[in-house]
Order: structure tokens, then C-alpha cells, then sequence
């Protein structure tokens, strides 16, 4: 299980979904940071159908997409506790 | 003296069959005798004695060499005719030995603006004998040889003229391809509202007669396609319109329902036959329909009879609009006197969210999808979320913005250009990166600046010959009738295409794009970075570039093909189709290859990842080959892309043939006829965007045709890997039959 964060410049809750990624970080979980404006992340998000930022994405060995919040920022503790599930 | 047979005029100084306004050198050798007993004939049939003061003249009006050098020239010229002791000369002869002593004198510049353009004599004679096969929608004949002959000379002229040195060198070499270079002076394609020849009727620059607006039904849909006619030439592709059957419903309101169908039947036929238009070329037209009233047309106040307001809105219709739009599916699905599939105009059927909350719409989808099936014509359009669109032309389709949704309330204002379409080969720029990505990213960069300038440079000519106003060659696009000219500049788009990223994926990485997640992603990526250039390139310039999937019907296979020669043996690995047989392709635009072993839900799911990036339009095929699936599972699967997947268009591409033997039209291709044996059939797919016989296809699309994979595992009720549900890397989990026979 690793975490996928999409964000994008001037979005207003983009720095509130960078500091939960921060924190899940510092709990020693694995998370990507994609920004929209690069080839590299516009393709993942495009891949995963990332429609709006702050996009945070929860997902499994396959990186299949196994839980996501799409335009809201969700507390760290929501994000663990989909990893554990 | 010479005797008759000698003032036989080739055709090329003759100038090409009349009126295609070769230009002519009228003046170049006509006056004064000198002592030479020799004569010229010149390109507007004329006959004058030779008079070299005339090359000197030219040179110095044509070219900015001085007079002394010219006169130079002269001599020289002079003296290899009379050395050689010709006696037949031709202007065009005259101009070629000039043009050999500019480049002797190293005046290449000089040489370039004095050059003839024109065809061999070879070249004419095939022309005229035999099919063309660059585009199939051309049928062979003399109003079609005309038309080739003379954008060949368009075609030279803008190479030469329009564009850059560097751009059509970078054409020359196939790195990208200028699309429509014989219609250098015309815009790419045209959509606009039926609304126009409502309000305004048919009152062109230039035409013979004025038509107000139209009272009955059947004179509009005349008025239509006569203003269909006129755009098509004036434009290089596609004519479409938006919204038809809610702009009809004014006109049909209270019309019997065998009236009704009476009028679906003459719209189908009226555009399928214009095949009497512009070099025995059909409109390529592409009729835009919806069984909801599109909700920025609702409270629009619809125009009826006479271009007067009717006192109604367009939310008022939807009856009379739906009725029709059954009616045209009727139409469709009864096929043409022979059973075959009606080839133009294209049905696009636009789906959105309110589709599903419209009355009847479960009934109407099954209608659609019956027609799918059996004929294959009908397009679906997926309009996700609020964002409203309008597909245009050549499947260009634009979202809807803010000056967009204030057009639409008066929506004759709604007219949309693509002014030109230029394609960048993509596995070349693979071979060229030789594995180092960086390389690989800078030479995407590299093409799409020259992508843009190739833009800015069709961009100026057009600008110069809309400048000329209502008398001058594009009259009908400067016409101002709402306070805007016909042609808004300022509105118009530029796309850049792409050809072979499977390809430029498979060079690069090794694998295929359906080979699995990872090579998808990098496909992605590319058109990533694709998308943000041409964001960057829109903000630099004040130019609306947009990525589109070009069509190619043979920029695909002339692409192969010069890599072939530049870049073996690399290509020799990556190109698709027969090399021994010539019939070499790459695959299309943004597709996975239509070989690909890939269920009809995955191909649409993984081909639609790439759609959002794609602002001009995209599409899926599915090819269905001889199966024909049931309605009810086209239905289905036609609502589960609709919520599952983010692609654009989907269209379902059966195959026929038809027989000349004994009239009737069998599924599948067939080298005779299934019912009465006959040879004499003729096969009928879709080659790109459109049906057409496969036997007018060009080499590298009837590589395509051996390769495409025709879904028929899928159309068997228990087929490996039927139905297919999760991501794209887990093909075969829920065996569950997506497009079940009947
Ligand atoms: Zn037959």
C-alpha cells in the first residue's frame, strides 16, 4: 500500500494536502507527490482519472486505486486508517 | 515552316485542363521578331517568334537580379537553343534551360522565385488513368483528376511560398506532415448552426441568386446542403453541423410521422449522394444529434418558418426533435438501395448525464445501438459532467466556454475553424532520441515549434487572402452578416496531431502500449507533455493550439515509410504491416494497435485514458468484423463507457460486401458473393473516420485492414477474456460477455 497525492499549483487546498502527506510521510508511509503542471504527473493523474486537485489515493500492491478523495483533503489519520483496511 | 501537327499543345502549355487557372506566362516571348526563325508556344496557346529581351524581362520582374546579369543570361540561353538546333520550343522549356543557368550562376534564390510549377507529363497521363489513393473519398474520374492536378501545383506553391524553408523541409523528411497542402488557400474544416440559413437564408458573395429564408422543411435542409456545397469549397475537410434534428423541429412541428420519415430519408440521401460536388468528392459531412435538448439550447427562442421567432424555446421541441432523430436511425438502419451503409453524412449522437433522465431514452439507445450493429454508423458521443461540448468537424470537438454559452443564444454566431491540421511523427523522434530520454523530450519540443510556426506561417496567408474582403477568393468567409465576418479568426483553432505513439513507446521502451500498465503510463506521459507544450506554445503566441488524433488516413503509411528509408534497420522493428508488400503503417494517433488482443471494454477504457488530454476530439473503434452483437448488449456497453471509462467517442465498424452481381449487401468481407457467387463485389468498412470501399484504401490502410483485430472472442458468449471490468493489467478477471451475439 503506498499513497498517490495530485496537486497543482495556485490550488487552494493543495498546501493543506501537502502537510497530511507530510505527516503520513513522517509515519513512515510510502507517498508520491504528482504536480498536474509536469508530463510525469499529469500522465499519473490522467491515468487514474484525476479529474480535480487536492486528489490523495490509497493504493495496493497493483497499484490499483483502493481508496481516493477527490477536491477534499482528508485527515491523516482517515488516510492510515484506509491502508489498514 | 512548321505544319499543324506542330502547334499540338501538349497539356502542360496548354496550362492543365482548362480552368483550373494555371498561371500563364502570357507576355514572355510575344513582340518583336529577331533573326532567328523560331517560334514559342506559350502556356495560354499562343504562338510568338522567339524574342530573348522577353527572358531578360521576366527574370527582372520575377527575381531581384540586375539586368546586366539577366541579360547574361539570355545569351547564354540564346545560344544552347540555337547550338542544340531546337526547333519546337516550349515556354516551359525556355523557363528550364533560365533555371539551369540561374543555379550554374549560383543564383538559388533567384532560381527558386523564377521556377515553374507544374506536373510531369507522366505523372498527368497516370492521373487521368488511374484511381488516386491518397484519400478514398475521392472517386476516380475527370472532375477528381482535376482536383488532383491542381493541388498538386497548390501543393508545390505552398512549400515553396507559405511555409518556411525549415518547415517544409521538416515535411519533406516526413518529421511532420502538413495536412491539406493542395488547399493551402482554405481554412481545415467548419461547424456551424443551422441557425444561420434560418435567419439569414442563402444570400452568398457571388451567387447568382439571393434565397430568403426558407418556409418548409424541405427548402431548408436545400438550403443547407447548397450552403454545405459552398463551404466545402472552401474548406479542406470536414463540414459539420450542430444540434440538426432540435434545429429542424420548428419546421416539422405537427408533421405526420410518414412526413416525418419522408424528410429524414431526404436528408440522408441529399448528403450521401453530393458525391457531384467538388472533385466527385461527397461532403464530408458530420451531422451533430441530441435526444435531450442540450441544456444550453433550452431557453434558447427558436427561429421557425421565414426566420421569424416562433415565440417558443428550444426546451419546447423536444417532441418534434426526437421524432425526427428516430426517423433518421429508420433511415440508417434500412441502408441505401443496396443494403449498404450510408457513408456520409455521420450521425453523432451526443450522450450526457440528461440523456439518461430523458424520456424514452433506454428505447432510443437500443434503436442506436441496433444501427450500430448492423450498419455501424452510429458515432456516440460522451459529454461527461457539466461541461457541454459540440463536436465539429473531423471529430473536432470543443468544450463549451463563457463566450460559447453567450453565443448560444444566438447561436447563428456559432461557427467554429480549425485553420490547419499539422502532425508530428512521433516513433521518428524515437529513433532519433536513440534511447536517451532527454534527447527524447527535446526533439518533441523541437517538432511542436516547428508544429506552431508551420501555424503561424498558414495563419499569415490566410489573413492576406481574407484581407482582399468580399472581392477577393475567400468572399464567402469574409460575408458579414451578424456583425462578425463568416470566418471568425479569432475563434479559430490550429491542431497538432500525432501519428505512431504505440510505436515511438515501443522503440523507446521496448514493449507496446497494451503490453502492460507501465507503457501505457509512458504513453501518457508523452501526450502529457504534448498537452502542456501546446499550452505554452497558446500562451506565447496569442494561438489556440490543441492537440487532436489526426485522422491519417495516409499520413499513417507515408510516415512508415520514410522511416523505413531513414531510419533501418530501427524501423524495420517498429513499423506494423507487410514491409516486403509495401503495405508498412504506423498506428494511429494515441491507439493501442488495432492488433491487439484486447477486449472491446479495455481497448475503450485504455484508449480513453489518453482523451481528456486531447481538446480536439478522439475516438474509439471497435471492429466488429462479420459478428453482428445484439442491440441490447451495444446498449449496455455504449452506458457502461459512459460511466466507467473517460473516453470521448466510440464508433462500432462492422465489414460488408456488396455485390454488383446480384445487388445484395452480405456481412463480412468476402472475395465473392456469398449468395450468388459473383466476383464482382466490392468490400465496405470504415478506413478512418468514415465507410468507403476498401478497394479506393492506399497501401498502408490495407496493411491495417489484414491486422485489425476483430473482437470476435468477445462476441461469443463465453470468448476468452470477455467482459472485462477492472484496470487495464487485469484483462481476463470477470468472464462476463460485454458484446454478446444474438
Ligand atoms: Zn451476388
Amino acid at each position: 500500500m503506498n499513497v498517490k497525492v495530485f496537486v497543482k499549483d495556485g490550488c487552494s487546498k493543495c498546501p493543506a494536502a501537502k502537510i497530511v502527506a507530510g505527516k503520513l510521510k513522517e509515519d513512515g508511509i510510502e507517498v508520491q507527490e504528482y504536480s498536474m503542471e509536469t508530463a510525469e504527473g499529469l500522465a499519473e493523474g490522467v491515468f487514474y482519472g484525476v479529474m480535480s486537485t487536492p486528489t490523495m489515493m490509497v493504493v495496493n500492491g497493483e497499484d490499483e486505486p483502493v481508496s481516493a478523495w477527490r477536491g477534499v483533503v482528508p485527515a491523516a489519520e482517515e488516510v492510515k486508517q484506509a491502508i489498514v483496511h | 515552316m512548321f505544319g499543324p501537327e506542330d502547334l499540338t499543345l501538349t497539356p502542360f502549355d496548354a496550362g492543365l485542363p482548362s480552368g483550373t487557372g494555371q498561371p500563364s506566362e502570357p507576355d514572355l516571348f510575344a513582340g518583336e521578331t529577331t533573326d532567328m526563325a523560331l517560334f514559342v508556344r506559350t502556356s495560354d496557346d499562343q504562338v510568338v517568334t522567339w524574342n530573348r529581351a522577353r527572358i531578360v524581362d521576366a527574370l527582372v520582374r520575377e527575381t531581384s537580379i540586375d539586368r546586366a546579369t539577366a541579360d547574361a543570361i539570355s545569351l547564354e540561353v540564346e545560344r544552347v537553343i540555337t547550338a542544340a538546333r531546337i526547333r519546337k520550343l516550349t515556354a516551359a522549356l525556355v523557363r528550364e534551360l533560365v533555371d539551369a543557368k540561374l543555379v550554374e550562376y549560383g543564383l538559388e534564390s533567384a532560381r527558386r522565385k523564377h521556377m515553374r510549377l507544374g506536373v510531369p507529363l507522366y505523372d498527368v497521363e497516370r492521373l487521368i488513368l488511374c484511381q488516386n489513393k491518397e484519400n478514398a473519398n475521392i472517386p476516380h474520374g475527370p472532375e477528381a483528376t482535376n482536383l488532383t492536378l491542381a493541388e498538386s501545383i497548390k501543393k508545390d506553391y505552398a512549400l515553396h511560398e507559405v511555409f518556411s524553408e525549415d518547415v517544409s523541409d521538416a515535411h519533406m523528411r516526413g518529421a511532420i506532415h502538413l495536412h491539406d497542402l493542395g488547399f493551402i488557400d482554405r481554412p481545415y474544416c467548419s461547424g456551424q448552426s443551422l441557425e444561420y440559413v434560418k435567419k439569414f437564408g442563402l444570400a452568398m458573395p457571388n451567387s447568382l441568386s439571393v434565397a430568403r429564408p426558407a418556409k418548409h422543411a424541405e427548402v431548408l435542409l436545400a438550403h443547407m446542403v447548397k450552403f454545405s456545397a459552398a463551404l466545402q469549397s472552401h474548406f479542406a475537410g470536414a463540414i459539420g453541423w450542430d444540434a440538426v434534428n432540435l434545429f429542424f423541429a420548428p419546421y416539422i412541428e405537427g408533421m405526420s410521422d410518414a412526413g416525418i420519415h419522408q424528410l429524414a430519408q431526404m436528408i440522408i440521401f441529399e448528403y450521401s449522394q453530393q458525391a457531384v460536388a467538388r472533385g466527385g468528392q461527397a461532403i464530408f459531412s458530420d451531422i451533430n444529434l441530441y435526444w435531450e435538448i442540450p441544456r444550453h439550447f433550452e431557453t434558447v427562442p427558436a427561429i421557425g418558418p421565414g426566420g421569424r421567432y416562433t415565440g417558443k424555446s428550444y426546451g419546447e421541441y423536444g417532441e418534434w426533435a426526437r421524432k425526427l432523430l428516430w426517423a433518421l436511425f429508420d433511415v440508417y438502419m434500412e441502408g441505401d438501395g443496396m443494403g449498404r451503409p450510408f457513408f456520409f453524412p455521420k450521425p453523432l449522437v451526443h450522450i450526457t448525464e440528461k440523456f439518461f433522465n430523458t424520456p424514452g431514452h433506454k428505447d432510443f439507445l437500443t434503436h442506436i445501438a441496433r444501427c450500430s450493429a448492423k450498419m455501424g454508423n452510429t458515432y456516440y458521443v460522451f459529454d461527461r459532467g457539466e461541461t457541454a461540448k459540440i463536436s465539429e468537424c473531423c471529430r473536432l470537438s470543443f468544450k463549451l466556454e463563457k463566450q460559447d454559452f453567450e453565443d448560444a443564444r444566438e447561436p447563428w454566431k456559432m461557427r467554429y475553424s480549425a485553420l490547419q491540421n499539422v502532425t508530428i511523427n512521433l516513433p521518428r523522434i524515437a529513433y532519433e532520441a536513440n534511447g536517451s530520454e532527454s534527447e527524447l523530450f527535446r526533439g518533441l519540443a523541437e517538432r511542436m515549434e516547428t508544429a506552431a510556426r508551420a501555424h503561424m506561417q498558414k495563419r499569415y496567408f490566410i489573413e492576406r487572402l481574407l484581407s482582399f474582403g468580399e472581392d477577393g477568393p475567400l468572399a464567402l468567409l469574409t460575408m458579414n452578416r451578424d456583425g462578425a465576418p463568416y470566418l471568425r479568426m479569432n475563434r479559430v483553432s490550429y491542431l497538432i496531431g500525432m501519428v505512431g505513439l504505440n510505436e515511438m513507446v515501443k522503440v523507446h521502451t521496448g514493449h507496446e502500449m497494451h503490453e502492460g500498465a507501465p507503457y501505457v503510463k509512458y504513453g501518457l506521459k508523452i501526450i502529457a507533455q504534448m498537452k502542456l507544450l501546446t499550452e505554452r506554445l497558446a500562451e506565447k503566441h496569442g494561438m489556440r493550439f490543441v492537440l487532436e488524433q489526426t485522422p491519417a488516413e495516409s499520413t499513417a503509411h507515408r510516415f512508415a515509410k520514410l522511416d523505413l528509408r531513414y531510419h533501418s534497420p530501427a524501423s524495420g522493428h517498429a513499423v506494423k504491416g507487410d514491409i516486403s508488400r509495401g503495405t508498412v503503417y504506423y498506428t494511429n494517433s494515441t491507439y493501442i494497435p488495432v492488433s491487439a488482443n484486447v477486449g472491446p471494454i479495455t481497448r475503450v477504457r485504455t484508449e480513453g485514458l489518453f482523451h481528456p488530454m486531447i481538446e480536439a476530439g478522439s475516438l474509439t473503434h471497435i471492429w466488429l468484423g462479420e459478428a453482428e452483437p445484439s442491440a441490447e448488449s451495444v446498449a449496455n456497453f455504449v452506458e457502461k463507457i459512459f460511466r466507467n471509462t473517460q473516453n470521448d467517442q466510440v464508433a462500432l465498424s462492422p465489414e460488408f460486401t456488396a455485390c454488383d452481381g446480384c445487388g445484395k449487401t452480405t456481412r463480412g468481407i468476402h472475395e465473392s458473393c456469398p449468395s450468388c457467387g459473383s466476383g464482382d463485389v466490392d468490400a465496405i468498412t470504415r478506413i478512418t473516420g468514415y465507410f468507403t470501399k476498401v478497394s479506393s484504401w492506399n497501401k498502408g490502410k490495407l496493411g491495417e485492414l489484414k491486422d485489425r483485430f476483430r473482437n470476435e472472442p468477445f462476441l461469443r458468449k463465453e470468448g476468452p477474456g470477455a467482459g472485462y471490468q477492472g484496470s487495464a493489467s487485469e484483462e481476463q478477471k470477470e468472464p462476463e460477455t460485454v458484446l454478446a451475439g444474438e
